[in-house]
C-alpha cells in the first residue's frame, strides 16, 4: 500500500432538492491553492421544472477550484433506460476524484468514460458495464483517480466492477450484495458493508482485485455513524459522530478495537463525505443546503489530535438538481 | 427477590363480584385464576371501510375460559379528550394473575385482579395534563405489583413513572431512558438510551436502587427481544435468524457487568421467527412465546421454554385467537 504524499478526495453523488432559478456562482477567493494546478470541485446538472417535478437539464457543469466553469459535451445528462429511452426524472451518472484531477461519465453514445484534466478521455470497452437503466450505475473514483469502481442497482443483483482508469482494464468485482462505502486512501481497497448474521451490519475489505481481506462486525460507534471510511493501510476505518458533541471514531478491522476517539470542533453543515487524505489525516465534506445555494465547507482533521484545519469552503450553483463534490 | 406481597394485600383486599367482570369471573378463583392474553373485535364502517375495535377486552384464561372485561377501554383519547384507536393500555403481567387497563368511564387507568375483585384506581398523575392516554406505553410487572408508564413524548420531557400499584407511590427513572421491561423477579426494570454519538445503552436499574450501564455490541441491540434476569445483570438475547439462509433463531446472554457475550445457541424453531416475548423463571429458564399468523388469520400462539446456555426448548401451551381480531396483548408483554 503506497504512501500518501498530498491530500485527496473521494466523490460522491447528492441529489439536491429541485431548485427553479439559476444563479451565477459567488466568485470564491479560496484560502489556499490545493494543488500546483487547477481542479474540479463539483460537477453540476441544473434542474428544471416545478418544484416536486425537478429534471435535471442542460450540460453537466464542472466548477473549477478557481471558481471559473466548463461543461462536459459529451457526457450523457439525463439517464437512460436499457431501450435508451430518456429517463426524464433521472441524472446519467458521474463522479469525481478526490483530488479534481478525473471525471467519469458516461458518454453520448453510452460508453464508460474517464476524463482527465488536460488530458485526454480514456473510453472503456463497450461492455465494461452490463445493459442496465443508467440511473441503476453509481460511479465513485478513488481519491487519485486510478481506480473506478462502477455499483450497480436494481432488482437483479450484480456485482460491483473495479477497473484501473488508465487502461480500462477490468480488475476484479465486488459481491453485489454488499454496500460499497468507498475506496480505501490509497485506492487498493474497497470498503463495503454487508448484514451479518444476527441482526448486524458487518465491514468487510476488498482488493481492487475483488479478494475479501477482512470482514468483522464493528461496535455500534462504528456502524451507527456512516459514511465509514478505509485508511490507506487496510485496515484503519473512520467514523464520524455528527450532531452537538462531534468525535472522530478510529476503528481497527485486523484487531476488533476502538483505537481512537477524539472530540473535535467542526463547523456547521451535515456531513456528505468522510475521507482518508494522508497517514494521520481525514477530510470531511459538510454541505449546508440553502436555497440561495449549498454551501460546502471542507476540513481536515488530525486523528492524532483531532484538530479541524478549514480547507476550502464555497458556495455551490443555485436550482442545480445534483452534485458531485470532490476535493479541489 | 422480593416476594410478592404487595400482590397478595391487593388480593386479600379484594371484594369479589360486580366489578366489571362478567359473570364467570366470579368463578375463576376456583380453578385457574390466570390469563394467557385478551383481544378486541375488529369491526368495519359500512361507510368508509375504516376498521376499529368494537365489543369488550376479552381474556383468554389459561383454563380455557373466556372471560370479557366490559369496564375497559377499547379506545384510548388524546390529550384533548378526542378518542384514539390505540390499544397500548391493556398489560397482563407475566403470571397471568393481574391486568391493567384504562377504565372505559373514566379513562383512568386502573390495575385489578384477573380473578376478580376491586379494581386499584392508579394516581391521576399517571396520564399528567396534556397527554391523553394514545401518548403512553403501560408496562406492568412480572406479579402485578408495579406498574410504569412511559410517554411517547419527543423531544423526551417528561421521565417515565414507576408506581406501586398498592400504595400509589410514584418514583420516577431518570428523563431519556426508555422503559424496556422487568427483570424476571420484577425488582428491577431494562431501560434503553439514546447516546449522543448514536449508541444504543442499556441500563438494569434496581427499583430504588444502584444500576448496571453498558454500551453493548450490535448484536444486542439489534436483538427483536431481550429479557432481565432476576440476578438484575444477565440479558437474554433472542436472535431472528433469516428465512433465506434457513439459519434459525438464536438465544445468547449477555452481561451488562462484565460485558461478555455468550457464544449462544440455535433454537428449533422457524428461521426468521424468534420469539418475540421471553422472561425469566425463576427456575433459570426462559419462559418465551412465538407467534404465527399473519392479520386477518387466526393467531397460533406457542409457549415454551428455553434453556439459555443449550437452546433446548419445550412447547408448554399453545392456543390461538380470532382472525377477527382488532388487537391483542399477551401476559408478559
Amino acid at each position: 500500500m503506497k504512501a500518501k504524499i498530498f491530500a485527496v478526495l473521494a466523490a460522491a453523488v447528492v441529489a439536491v432538492p429541485g431548485g427553479v432559478a439559476y444563479a451565477e456562482p459567488q466568485a470564491q477567493a479560496h484560502e489556499q491553492a490545493h494543488r500546483g494546478h487547477d481542479s474540479v470541485r463539483y460537477a453540476a446538472i441544473k434542474s428544471c421544472g416545478k418544484d416536486g417535478d425537478a429534471k435535471p437539464c442542460g450540460d453537466w457543469r464542472l466548477v473549477m477550484h478557481d471558481g471559473s466553469q466548463s461543461t462536459l459535451h459529451d457526457a450523457q445528462t439525463v439517464a437512460l433506460d436499457v431501450k435508451g429511452k430518456k429517463l426524464v426524472y433521472a441524472s446519467a451518472p458521474i463522479a469525481v476524484s478526490g483530488n479534481g484531477q478525473r471525471i467519469a461519465y458516461l458518454t453520448k453514445t453510452g460508453k464508460l468514460a474517464v476524463r482527465t484534466l488536460g488530458g485526454g478521455v480514456k473510453l472503456f470497452a463497450k461492455n465494461a458495464l452490463p445493459r442496465v437503466d443508467q440511473n441503476n450505475i453509481t460511479l465513485r473514483l478513488s481519491d487519485d483517480g486510478a481506480r473506478l469502481a462502477a455499483v450497480i442497482s436494481g432488482e437483479k443483483v450484480q456485482s460491483t466492477r473495479v477497473f484501473d482508469t488508465a487502461t480500462g482494464a477490468r480488475l476484479g468485482s465486488v459481491p453485489g450484495n454488499l454496500i460499497v462505502l468507498g475506496f480505501s486512501g490509497d485506492g487498493d481497497e474497497v470498503l463495503t458493508s454487508a448484514d451479518g448474521d444476527e441482526g448486524v451490519t458487518d465491514l468487510a475489505v476488498y482488493s481492487d482485485t475483488g479478494e475479501q481481506l477482512v470482514r468483522g462486525t464493528p461496535p455500534q460507534v462504528v456502524s451507527s455513524n456512516s459514511p465509514q471510511a478505509l485508511s490507506a493501510d487496510g485496515r484503519t476505518v473512520a467514523s464520524l459522530v455528527a450532531g452537538k458533541k462531534p468525535q472522530l471514531v478510529l476503528y481497527d478491522m485486523q484487531s476488533d478495537q476502538v483505537v481512537g476517539r477524539k472530540k473535535l470542533n467542526l463547523p456547521a453543515g451535515d456531513v456528505d463525505m468522510v475521507d482518508w487524505t494522508g497517514d494521520t489525516q481525514v477530510t470531511v465534506h459538510l454541505v449546508q443546503y440553502q436555497e440561495s445555494g449549498n454551501k460546502m465547507t471542507i476540513v481536515q482533521i488530525d486523528t492524532e489530535t483531532g484538530a479541524v484545519k478549514v480547507r476550502d469552503r464555497y458556495r455551490m450553483l443555485k436550482g442545480m438538481f445534483v452534485f458531485a463534490a470532490c476535493g479541489g | 427477590m422480593r416476594h410478592p406481597s404487595a400482590t397478595a394485600a391487593l388480593l386479600a383486599s379484594a371484594v369479589i363480584g360486580g366489578l366489571g367482570l362478567a359473570p364467570g369471573a366470579a368463578h375463576a378463583q376456583s380453578k385457574s385464576p390466570e390469563a394467557r392474553a385478551a383481544w378486541v373485535k375488529t369491526c368495519t364502517h359500512k361507510k368508509d371501510d375504516l376498521e376499529y375495535p368494537c365489543g369488550h377486552w376479552q381474556l383468554i384464561m389459561r383454563d380455557g375460559r373466556k372471560v370479557a372485561v366490559p369496564g375497559a377501554a377499547t379506545s384510548q383519547i388524546d390529550a384533548k379528550g378526542n378518542e384514539v384507536h390505540d390499544t397500548l393500555t391493556f398489560a397482563i403481567s407475566a403470571d397471568g394473575r393481574v391486568m391493567a387497563y384504562e377504565r372505559k368511564s373514566d379513562h383512568r387507568l386502573v390495575v385489578q385482579p384477573i380473578a376478580g375483585g376491586p379494581a386499584r384506581t392508579l394516581p391521576k398523575a399517571a396520564v399528567p395534563k396534556g397527554f391523553g392516554t394514545s401518548d403512553i406505553g403501560v408496562y406492568l410487572s412480572p406479579k402485578g405489583d408495579t406498574v410504569v408508564i412511559d410517554y411517547g413524548d419527543e423531544p423526551v420531557r417528561l421521565p417515565a413513572k414507576v408506581i406501586t400499584v398498592a400504595t400509589g407511590k410514584i418514583t420516577t427513572l431518570p428523563r431519556g431512558e426508555g422503559m424496556f421491561g422487568f427483570s424476571g423477579d420484577g425488582d428491577e426494570v431494562l431501560t434503553n438510551r439514546y447516546l449522543s454519538d448514536n449508541t444504543l445503552r442499556l441500563t438494569a436499574r434496581r427499583l430504588g436502587g444502584a444500576s448496571i450501564k453498558a454500551t453493548p455490541p450490535q448484536l444486542v441491540v439489534n436483538a427483536p427481544t431481550l429479557a432481565l434476569a432476576p440476578d438484575g445483570r444477565t440479558v437474554a438475547v433472542f436472535t431472528a435468524g433469516n428465512a433465506d439462509t434457513k439459519k434459525p433463531p438464536r438465544v445468547r446472554t449477555y452481561d451488562l457487568a462484565t460485558g461478555q457475550l455468550s457464544g449462544g445457541a440455535d433454537l428449533p424453531l422457524t428461521p426468521g421467527v424468534p420469539p418475540d416475548l421471553a422472561w425469566w423463571g425463576p427456575d433459570g429458564l426462559l419462559h418465551a412465546v412465538v407467534e404465527s399468523g399473519d392479520v386477518g388469520e387466526t393467531a397460533v400462539i406457542r409457549e415454551l421454554t428455553v434453556d439459555p446456555g443449550s437452546g433446548a426448548v419445550k412447547q408448554t401451551g399453545r392456543y390461538t385467537i380470532s382472525k377477527t381480531r382488532y388487537a391483542y396483548v399477551k401476559a408478559g408483554e
